[in-house]
């Protein structure tokens, strides 16, 4: 290389200019387009009784942790199950097929702990929003037996302080007799009932406004739904070949001005 | 997913821009040596970009999400390619020649105090108040646990915070002038710099601070391998390998690298460890996602915007960098970049506590001038830094100091552009002040070179014949004897 004179060294960088700029070209030739989607779903809310019947916090929470979900959605059952119930377009089905089950992310919002960003790529946008339904309904059935297990042991506890309530309440009735002797005995025994049936009757109010806090898994509509494409890998095959363009100029450029150097023209005559 | 030929042409582009950077260290040193803060940086950032597009989907924890696979290696090799390029022709062997017969050979004479010598009184005057103040202040962050930005220091600790890198520059020009003008290594020099990077070791600081001191250091002494190294001599390694062929030499070159990536290394686990307070293998996780996605993860996402989804805006872009920035006194384009990648509620949030994400370059010229017209521009800013950093060579060889210093100066601002992708530092006065400066130096250099006079003279005052001083001098020397 040392003993090369600029001349040939120039062209030899030029020539390997032109080997990458046909390396790009045949390497990096487009492939067919794709969409992409990304959208947020909201995780729905349950209540957890105890906290709610020990007033110590409002006792709501999350249908399931968000990286629970986001575990469910990575794992390649789950995928696979998208990919397999999809109704994709037949021309584009193999493809999209491919590309979910490859592209199919969740990620962690970290401003919100109940919402779950999903992305995926398909080979149309027709197939961003098959996948996306599927994926919807899969987790919406899910999330619904959860929420439905959770209503009905909340509804058997709002039920049980329900009827210890009326109980209760019974018992105060009886225990205030008009013809009865005022005793320490009775107005303690009253005082007790009475305090049970106040604490009962305000655990079951709190249970009753939680329970108007449930809601489901929410998935936004389709048509609020990003979906952008096509996407394709020409851009960057032509911003390659544009600066390797770039690249043969200079050289050609320096070469120029090696070949017209009145300095080297004196040295060579 | 990117398909297996796309796989190819990234590991393709990839190897290129490092066999390229074998190429300038194996024959073109001097641009690797006056270049190494950048290049440095550059190939640290391409083996970023290669990991996230070869090993991609990976989870990058600032951007909460994944990123990777995909070809932005192919684009930034091109970009580094580009933007390295001009300094095959700024530093062609004709120029280095020329500057070598015209370098300034003419040493002090006994009984002369040079440039270096003020240098060097200077400079031990200012550590060892530096040192004095760290103690004096009793709480050492190293020792206490304290993070390198939550320390305040004193005024002296402040300045040198912000101009280490010109000091650290200046100890190298001369370093690299002793060994010009009196054919001798200054120890003085190595001393003051190994002096400042203790310092920064008790400061809290991890990497960035050695490799930019070392790096600043080691500019001016590009201009020794001008002198020193000639092609005909064949490669810089075997070169090196007969310069250095003494086991001593090579025990002592390696042990010295030892003991800087070991200081290096207990450096960052402490800081990780000990100061955010990060255990097992949380330490490691934050060491690797710093070395391999935090340096391209702003690129790759940049990458993903202009070339995958085609949503280039160059007006916003312009807007938002020059016009109604962020953060009009800082780096704009970063600001910009993180605006665009996580949105303005969280860029709001980092930019507020004083933090921001890395990278900028070259993906900053892809999102102001699109995909195609960004070339030339890489091209243009190529040409201007090689020419810069030529006069930086040229000065320290000829002995124009003050073009030397200044043609630095002028030159961080295309530094910190290429560092964080900053272009805003060209819309300052102060920054067109320097350039005027810098052009008047040369000219009056120029015009003082006609008549064998220097800007900055190299002797600064004859040793006095007679009185006290002359006495302890002469006292000093025969006791050497």
């Amino acid at each position: 290389m040392k003993t090369l004179p600029l001349f040939s060294k120039i062209v030899i960088l030029a020539l390997l200019t032109l080997c990458a700029a046909g390396a790009v070209w045949l390497l990096c030739r487009p492939g067919p387009p794709v969409w992409r989607l990304t959208t947020i779903f909201h995780i729905g809310s349950i209540i957890y009784p105890a906290a709610v019947i020990d007033g110590t916090s409002s006792g709501k929470g999350t249908i399931e942790q968000p990286r629970t979900v986001i575990a469910l959605i990575s794992t390649p059952e789950f995928r696979e199950a998208v990919v397999g119930t999809s109704e994709f377009q037949q021309r584009t089905a193999a493809l999209s097929r491919r590309l979910v089950f490859a592209t199919l992310r969740p990620h962690d919002l970290d401003s919100n702990y109940e919402d779950v960003e999903i992305d995926l790529a398909a080979a149309s946008a027709a197939d961003c929003l098959a996948a996306y339904r599927t994926i919807a309904r899969q987790i919406a059935r899910r999330h619904a037996v959860l929420l439905d297990e959770n209503a009905k042991q909340l509804q058997t506890v709002i039920d049980d302080y329900r009827e210890r309530s009326m109980q209760l309440k019974k018992w105060e009735d009886a225990a205030i007799k008009p013809d009865d002797q005022v005793s320490t005995e009775s107005a303690r025994r009253k005082r007790d009932l009475g305090a049970a049936w106040s604490e009962s009757s305000e655990r079951l109010r709190r249970l009753e406004a939680a329970k108007l806090s449930l809601e489901p898994t929410t998935f936004p509509p389709e048509s609020e739904v990003y979906v952008s494409g096509p996407l394709t890998n020409n851009t960057v095959r032509l911003s390659a070949i544009a600066g390797l363009a770039i690249l043969l100029c200079v050289l050609v450029l320096t070469l120029g001005l090696e070949v017209r150097s009145p300095g080297r023209w004196a040295a060579r005559t | 997913m990117i398909s297996s030929s796309e796989y190819i042409a990234v590991l393709l582009f990839g190897m290129s821009f490092f066999v390229f950077l074998f190429y300038l260290l194996s024959w073109r040193p001097v641009i690797l040596v006056s270049f190494f803060f950048i290049i440095f940086t550059l190939a640290w950032r391409m083996s970023a970009t290669m990991f996230i597009d070869l090993a991609g989907p990976v989870y990058s924890s600032q951007l909460v999400r994944d990123i990777g696979p995909g070809t932005a290696t192919i684009i930034h090799s091109l970009a580094y390619i580009i933007s390295l390029v001009p300094f095959l022709y700024y530093f062609r062997s004709e120029a280095i020649e020329e500057w070598r017969a015209d370098a300034q050979r003419n040493g002090a004479i006994r009984g002369k105090r040079t440039l270096s010598d003020i240098t060097f009184l200077l400079s031990l005057i200012f550590l060892s108040f530096l040192f004095f103040d760290l103690v004096r202040r009793g709480s050492i962050p190293l020792f206490h646990r304290i993070e390198r930005f939550n320390y305040a220091g004193g005024s002296a600790h402040r300045w040198m915070n912000r101009y280490e890198n010109f000091v650290a520059f200046w100890w190298g020009l001369m370093f690299t002038a002793e060994y010009i003008r009196q054919r001798r290594i200054d120890w003085r020099m190595l001393a003051l710099l190994f002096a400042s990077a203790v310092y920064a070791l008790l400061t809290g600081n991890r990497f960035s601070a050695f490799y930019s001191q070392c790096s600043f250091f080691l500019t001016p002494c590009a201009a020794i391998i001008a002198l020193k190294y000639k092609s005909s001599d064949g490669s810089l390694l075997s070169w090196i390998n007969r310069r250095f062929a003494s086991r001593v030499a090579r025990l002592a070159t390696a042990g010295c690298l030892v003991v800087a990536a070991g200081t290096i290394s207990f450096a960052i686990y402490n800081n990780l460890a000990n100061v955010r307070g990060f255990v097992g293998d949380d330490i490691w996780r934050q060491a690797f996602d710093r070395t391999l996605i935090q340096p391209s993860e702003i690129g790759w996402t940049s990458y993903e915007r202009v070339f995958e989804a085609n949503q280039t805006e160059p007006s916003v872009a312009f807007h938002l960098l020059f016009e109604d920035p962020l953060e009009p006194d800082r780096n704009t384009s970063i600001q910009y970049l993180m605006l665009a990648t996580i949105g303005e509620p969280r860029t709001h949030e980092h930019l507020s506590r004083g933090f921001q994400f890395a990278g900028g370059f070259p993906e900053i010229f892809f999102e102001l001038f699109g995909p195609y017209l960004a070339w030339p521009f890489l091209l243009g800013t190529g040409c201007i830094t090689a020419a810069l950093t030529a006069y930086v060579v040229r000065g320290a060889l000829l002995g124009n100091y003050a073009s030397a210093f200044l043609s630095l100066y002028v030159l961080y601002g295309f530094y910190v552009m290429y560092i964080g992708g900053m272009l805003n530092f060209a819309t300052t006065r102060t920054y067109w002040i320097k350039i005027a400066l810098f052009a008047m130096t040369l000219l009056i250099e120029a015009s003082l070179a006609r008549v064998g006079l220097p800007l900055v003279p190299w002797v600064i005052f004859r040793m006095p014949q007679g009185g006290w001083l002359a006495k302890f001098a002469s006292s000093r020397s025969q006791n050497k004897r």
